[in-house]
């Protein structure tokens, strides 16, 4: 068997909607088979248009799409093989449950009997074989949206798309199907493109997660690589929290750069490409690899406690440096406890564990 | 809806009564000709007057026997069911093509497409009768049912486009990601979905030309002949109660209609 590393490409593609704003900018995506790809991002940020591109309800303005190697985007969605989840989830009300599953097979003109056990399966698989003979609207958010990833499944498809599928569901019922759809996609090794705006779903499901913004990919890679090393101020405030500190650079020493904050304070990061002595950069620390120190070691920074939120299983600490900025710390309970507001602290990290970004 | 009954029967009585009483005394005036007028085709005898010395049911076997009235009434089925056909056909298709809202001068077409219910019918008609000479369709069955057709097909148009504002059109890309050609999405997710309203056009377009009395008098030949035109000729020319009959016959057949277009839409 030939192993095709790149299942679906995206290559130039631009989109316009109007003629000259462009939703979607230059973008460049390579799939491989079998991969859960999210693409995360703000609402507006082209998210569904680019789905829309694949799925074949968009033409692009500029570029190309190529599934297994062949051009793509001059043929009609219902000749693609792509199965889609939408949002609205979008089953038909007129059929019941087991009709909605096998409309694919029965427009591909498969027997009787061949989509009575195809229908099966599929509904075996998101475990709603009890209900195949309702209606949708007899049916929970949570159920009607198994329906609709069975109905998008049950065809083979070579790739599936899904478009904030779980958007419309309350917390539990969301994390629950997170992990389930993760497990199905494994099972049936499912070449998967998910469109989200909740950075805890793409950083739960995802093998590769593109950030969105403004049309363009800010970043892409793992969930660690996103959540661990952020490439842009964007990425670094967009994905988790993140403390973004306004700062000069003073000296690079090997990986590590010397920054001088507003209040005169120096702090140590880990350097990137773009960082260059004597211009302004972003420092990105995330709060729990903030650390709340009793006493005066090699501590990078002094500020004030200005706020103490209590989140149930810690507490979130907000510290103001003398030059104005805020910066939030996450403690254990019993440190929380402790703390009182406007008490000074210090505060140091890891190096390694701040990063000197582009400043803007 | 709900809100608004509610709110009006909060309204105290001395603003009800008057208002009870104007929508009584409408429906009255539009209820008083038919319930003088219809019973009369039950008269015994040829005359338009009360009392009647006795009860018979010789109009309606006049109507059902005499070649000219049956000859007429199959005139009337076979135009009105062509004109349902070709009417909620075009204008099930036209209100599929104007709820999209990229259709170029969407509301222009629009008004377009529903202006045969403004303009006077007699209009209508003078005009489609110069315009069908030279074509040669004055005094066929093709002609008068494209002009009922015109009068009808904004009905469909109305009824379907009402439907259509609450379809929800992810339904049809869905069924395009699923395989389905436009035309099989059509026939097995949007047809099905907006049958009540599709249906509903259907019967107004059925009842509309199935009275309509200026156009036939404009184009139709004597072989055209139609259940209103006959009693308008009857009118002139032997006037007794098999009009009446005839009348009383059509306003059953379309209420019949009526009810069951309205209770397809009711229990969708
Ligand atoms: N059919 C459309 N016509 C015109 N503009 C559109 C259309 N669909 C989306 N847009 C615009 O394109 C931008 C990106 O939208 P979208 O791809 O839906 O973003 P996301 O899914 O990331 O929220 C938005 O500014 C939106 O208003
Ligand atoms: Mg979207």
């Amino acid at each position: 068997m030939v192993h095709h590393p790149m299942h679906v490409g995206m290559t130039g593609i631009s989109k316009t909607y109007d003629g000259h704003s462009f939703v979607v900018r230059d973008l460049n995506l390579e799939i491989t088979k079998g991969e859960f790809l999210t693409l995360l991002g703000p609402s507006g940020s082209g998210k569904t248009t680019t789905l829309m591109m694949l799925a074949g309800f968009e033409y692009p303005s500029g570029g190309e799409i190529t599934l297994d190697g062949r051009p793509i985007q001059d043929k009609p969605p219902e000749k693609r093989n792509i199965g889609m989840v939408f949002q609205n989830y979008a089953l038909f009300p007129h059929m019941t449950v087991a009709e909605n599953v096998g409309y694919s097979l029965r427009v591909r003109g498969s027997s009787r009997q061949q989509i009575a056990t195809r229908v099966g399966d599929a509904l075996a698989i998101v475990q709603l074989s009890d209900l195949a003979q309702r209606k949708p609207t007899a049916l929970s958010g949570g159920q009607q949206q198994r329906v609709a990833l069975a109905r998008a499944l049950v065809f083979e498809p070579s790739l599936v798309l899904m478009d904030e599928p779980l958007g419309a569901l309350d917390k539990k019922l969301r994390e629950d199907l997170q992990l389930e759809i993760r497990r199905i996609a494994d099972r049936l090794d499912l070449t998967v493109v998910y469109v989200t705006h909740d950075q805890h779903e793409a950083l739960t499901m995802s093998d590769r997660i593109a950030i969105f913004n403004d049309g363009r990919i800010q970043q892409i890679g793992s969930a660690q690589d996103i959540y661990g090393h952020p490439a842009s101020r964007f990425v670094a405030e967009f994905v988790g929290d993140n403390n973004c500190l306004d700062a000069k650079v003073v000296s690079i020493e090997g990986d590590l750069a010397r920054a001088r904050l507003a209040g005169g304070q120096e702090i140590w990061a880990r350097s990137s490409v773009h960082t260059k002595v004597d211009q302004q950069a972003t420092i990105a620390i995330r709060p729990e690899s903030v650390r709340i120190t009793g006493q005066d070691r090699a501590a990078t920074l002094s500020g004030q406690v200005s706020d103490i939120i209590y989140c149930g299983d810690q507490f979130r600490i907000h510290v103001e440096l003398p030059g104005g900025e805020r910066l939030i710390a996450k403690s254990s309970s019993s440190l929380g406890l402790q703390m009182e507001m406007g008490s000074p602290v210090l505060l140091d990290w890891e190096p390694r564990d701040a990063w000197a970004l582009d400043g803007r | 809806m709900n809100m608004g009954r509610r709110v009006y029967t909060e309204f105290p009585a001395y603003i009800r009564m008057p208002l009870y009483g104007f929508v009584g005394i409408a429906l009255l005036l539009l209820m008083l000709p038919l319930a003088v007028a219809l019973p009369i085709s039950l008269n015994a005898d040829p005359w338009f007057t009360y009392p009647f010395r006795a009860l018979s049911l010789r109009w309606f076997a006049e109507l059902f026997s005499s070649p000219l009235w049956t000859g007429a009434m199959v005139n009337s089925l076979v135009i009105a069911i062509s004109t349902t056909v070709v009417a909620t056909t075009l204008g099930t298709l036209a209100a599929i093509g104007l709820v999209n809202p990229r259709f170029p001068f969407r509301t222009a077409v629009m008004a377009l497409a529903i202006s045969p219910m403004i303009v006077p019918v007699v209009v209508l008609g003078l005009g489609l009768f110069i315009f069908f000479s030279p074509l040669g369709l004055n005094y066929s069955y093709a002609g008068v049912v494209i002009a009922h057709t015109i009068l009808a097909s904004p009905f469909v148009v109305i009824t379907v486009t009402a439907t259509l504002t609450r379809f929800d059109f992810n339904l049809m890309r869905a069924a395009a990601g699923l395989g389905a050609g436009r035309l099989t999405a059509f026939r097995t997710v949007m047809l099905p979905i907006i049958a009540p309203g599709v249906a509903a056009g259907a019967v107004f377009a059925f009842a509309s030309s199935f009275d309509e009395v200026v156009m036939v008098l404009f184009i139709a030949g004597p072989e055209q002949r139609t259940l209103p035109k006959q009693m308008f000729t009857g009118l002139r020319e032997q006037l007794d109660p098999t009009i009446l009959a005839a009348a009383t016959v059509m306003i059953v057949l379309t209420s019949c209609l009526m009810a069951i277009a309205y209770n397809v839409n009711k229990n969708r």
